[in-house]
């Protein structure tokens, strides 16, 4: 039943794994349980509208027990709500593929197509500023450590998860390169602005989904070239006009123009307008001939590309968390975000239950939330259920 | 004014629809085969699958009467091989001899019959959507979706999308790169004819041909590497390797694979060559050079991994079977494979 291969990597990895007699844990999951019910029964019909072709997908849900469950389909959405709010799943994810039979297994579902998907997060952008608001928490223990270390302390265990408290630099970060993936899809691939749903995935990045018919029916490895377009890999010199031969190279002006796609990109970041031979010539001469034309083409690709997980993007049988779930690794939503400018994840994607619940926190922390800039010890408080439910899914607080 | 197809046209495409009611209206029978003035298109018709067979591409090119004829009765011997690596090869090259008309069609030709070939073969037969860019100059576009699923077969980094020029959803191309993304569904279109052909009765003069085709073109057994050993393989490459033997044009990462695999349990690059030997496109200068590259002999000395299990996930190329259960690369299975039956045996 546990078939965690194709899931986010994330999910795996980062799941703190406390083993469920724990009575901390134990009673964590009742009360999120009770809150994650509420959500589903109050909140979650207001935000869905509806998931296009229902009944041709695959949904999964983690249990708080860590258990997966797998093959599972839905023939409304009010189906999938009752099952929701009886069930109360961790996380749930959907596929974005269509399948004929989706309950069946893998190689027997026969795939109709899939959505075109993209995750943006912030563990590929390696910015300086992870390690100031980063935790590693002992999977068995859950002790927190803010610095890295090879065995927890406490109890000697080497399996850690990584918490992260995303600041204003990674949000910002984040939306940028969501901007440089909306240009690559809506300018070069001329994929309509309505067709693309921009996500918070709840967490530590972004979610993009593309609903075109002609481009659900490309198998992986179209996909996997789609992703390195979008991810700046693999640009040749030969491209820009320029080929190796023997010891040096030569220059043939490029036969489509400069207008548009990776040219226009690299062609701008080189400070050049009109091409010429002997202009291409001197630029290549400048960088160290042709293959040092090939090393900045690999910056430029790195610098103008969009990091997005390239595995995502390809995998036609990936369960994705499904929009509008909760996300258990921090308690926010997975929300739509209509305005990227003005979308504030910490604060747009919470749980409305404000009623009022004591936490004891575990370790220190500093943290903004619906607004509000926070500052805990290690200490009891009495707090907006909300804010309970992210510190307890963090891992850094527990129900009393 | 309506633009009709030349007689021109059907000489050099003989699939197109309008071919198949010229010879409907013809009321041509077989038997007439065995007639001594058909000599000449038979004769035709073998020295053009034995070139084929040879790895040339027959370029000849006759009055419209005779090229269909000739086509025609080309598809009956083949067929009456009953070879499949006989039948999978003539396919390639009779698409290839089509490229190569298509291509000086496409680069000489006047708007409108430009036009008209772009919507008798692309749109009619392939269901693509191809658009000339711009009257003056010989740049077509086709969309991105119809570009990534015919480009995904070829692995030179050239057909890359981030090496094209790509806007508002389109790949620019031009004429040789137009007409080389369709040369697989050529291919497959004529094997598809070829195997849909019925053939109730053969006259002598065509058994005759088939025949001879048969002893000159027996299929080489892939040699060295025996059923029982390949049955020990992870089923990924057992897979490929049985594919291959049954003359079918693997994608490229299917043959990497297969390659990486027998480079990693020590084959001999010789033996490794056989393997790939009935592939229809089989050549073996520049297969002995891509192994040996792999192999890292070749090239800037890289030997080439065999790809994870999750890689060959995504590339639809993964069969597992119980041995597989635990393992992350391929190479761990034989190891699995022994362990377990030894097991299983106890």
């Amino acid at each position: 039943m546990t078939n965690i291969n194709n899931i986010d990597v994330n999910d795996k990895e980062n799941r703190i794994n406390i083993p469920s007699d724990n009575p901390k844990q134990v009673k964590n999951n009742i009360i999120l349980k009770n809150g994650f019910r509420k959500f589903y029964f109050k909140e979650f019909p207001k935000k869905i509208i509806d998931i296009e072709n229902i009944s041709k997908r695959e949904f999964g849900f983690m249990s708080f027990d860590n258990v997966m469950q797998r093959h599972q389909s839905f023939s409304s959405l009010g189906r999938l709500q009752a099952y929701l709010i009886k069930e109360i799943p961790s996380d749930v994810y959907c596929s974005n593929s269509f399948y004929n039979f989706p309950t069946f297994p893998m190689q027997d579902k026969q795939w109709l197509g899939a959505d075109l998907i993209f995750d943006i997060d912030l563990k590929d952008l390696h910015l300086p500023c992870d390690k100031s608001h980063s935790y590693h928490i002992c999977k068995k223990c859950k002790n927190i450590s803010s610095i890295e270390i090879n065995s927890c302390i406490m109890c000697n265990d080497t399996r850690f998860s990584k918490i992260t408290f995303p600041c204003k630099i990674c949000i910002s970060s984040l939306k940028k390169e969501v901007e440089k993936l909306l240009d690559f899809l809506i300018v070069d691939f001329g994929i309509d602005k309505n067709s693309i749903h921009v996500f918070f995935s709840g967490n530590t990045g972004f979610h993009l989904h593309v609903n075109v018919q002609s481009l659900r029916e490309l198998y992986s490895q179209s996909r996997a070239d789609l992703s390195s377009y979008i991810l700046g890999k693999e640009l040749m010199p030969e491209f820009f006009g320029i080929r190796k031969q023997k010891d040096t190279f030569t220059v043939k002006i490029p036969y489509f123009g400069i207008d548009y796609g990776w040219r226009k990109r690299t062609f701008e970041k080189l400070g050049i307008d009109t091409v010429t031979k002997q202009r291409m010539s001197f630029l290549t001469n400048k960088l160290g001939g042709y293959y040092g034309f090939r090393t900045k083409l690999s910056e430029i690709g790195n610098e103008l590309g969009a990091r997005i997980d390239p595995m995502v993007t390809m995998d036609i049988h990936r369960i994705f968390r499904m929009p509008y779930s909760i996300n258990s690794k921090s308690g926010l939503i997975k929300t739509r975000c209509d305005n990227l400018d003005t979308f504030e994840p910490f604060n747009d994607s919470c749980l409305e239950d404000d009623s009022m619940i004591d936490i004891m926190i575990n370790y220190p922390i500093k943290f903004r939330l619906k607004n509000k800039s926070y500052n805990f010890d290690k200490t009891r408080k009495n707090v907006p259920f909300y804010l309970a439910c992210y510190l307890v899914c963090k891992g850094f607080a527990d129900f009393l | 004014m309506e633009i009709n197809l030349g007689t021109g046209d059907l000489a050099k495409y003989p699939f197109l629809n309008e071919v198949s009611q010229y010879i409907r209206d013809t009321h041509f029978s077989l038997e007439e085969f065995d007639r001594p003035d058909m000599t000449h298109i038979l004769e035709r018709a073998t020295n053009r699958i034995i070139l084929e067979m040879d790895g040339t591409v027959y370029l000849e090119l006759e009055r419209y009467e005779v090229e269909v004829m000739t086509f025609l009765v080309s598809l009956v011997i083949v067929k009456n091989t009953a070879i499949e690596s006989i039948i999978k090869k003539f396919s390639l090259y009779e698409a290839m001899r089509t490229e190569h008309f298509l291509k000086n069609d496409l680069k000489e030709y006047d708007e409108k019959r430009i036009n008209l070939l772009l919507s008798k073969i692309f749109r009619e037969i392939f269901k693509i959507n191809i658009i000339k860019d711009n009257p003056t100059d010989k740049i077509f576009k086709m969309s991105i979706a119809d570009y990534l699923s015919r480009s995904s077969q070829f692995h030179e980094r050239e057909w890359k999308l981030i090496n094209r020029s790509v806007n508002g959803g389109y790949v620019f191309l031009d004429v040789d790169e137009t007409v080389r993304l369709i040369r697989n569904e050529l291919s497959l279109l004529i094997y598809k004819r070829i195997k849909e052909m019925n053939l109730p009765v053969i006259p002598h003069s065509i058994q005759e041909k088939s025949d001879l085709l048969k002893t000159k073109f027996i299929p080489t057994q892939t040699k060295g590497i025996s059923n029982r050993t390949i049955n020990q393989y992870p089923p990924c490459v057992a897979r490929s390797i049985d594919l291959m033997r049954k003359n079918e044009n693997l994608p490229h990462s299917a043959r990497f694979l297969v390659a990486t695999y027998l480079l990693s349990i020590g084959k001999e690059i010789e033996e490794i060559v056989s393997v790939f030997k009935n592939a229809p496109d089989y050549n073996e200068k520049i297969t002995m050079y891509q192994i040996e590259h792999l192999s890292g002999k070749k090239g800037n000395n890289t030997k080439y991994s065999v790809p994870s299990c999750s890689k060959l996930r995504t590339e639809n190329l993964c069969f597992p079977d119980v041995f597989c259960n635990g393992i992350t690369n391929p190479i761990q299975y034989k190891g699995k494979y022994a362990n377990d039956s030894n097991n299983q045996s106890k």
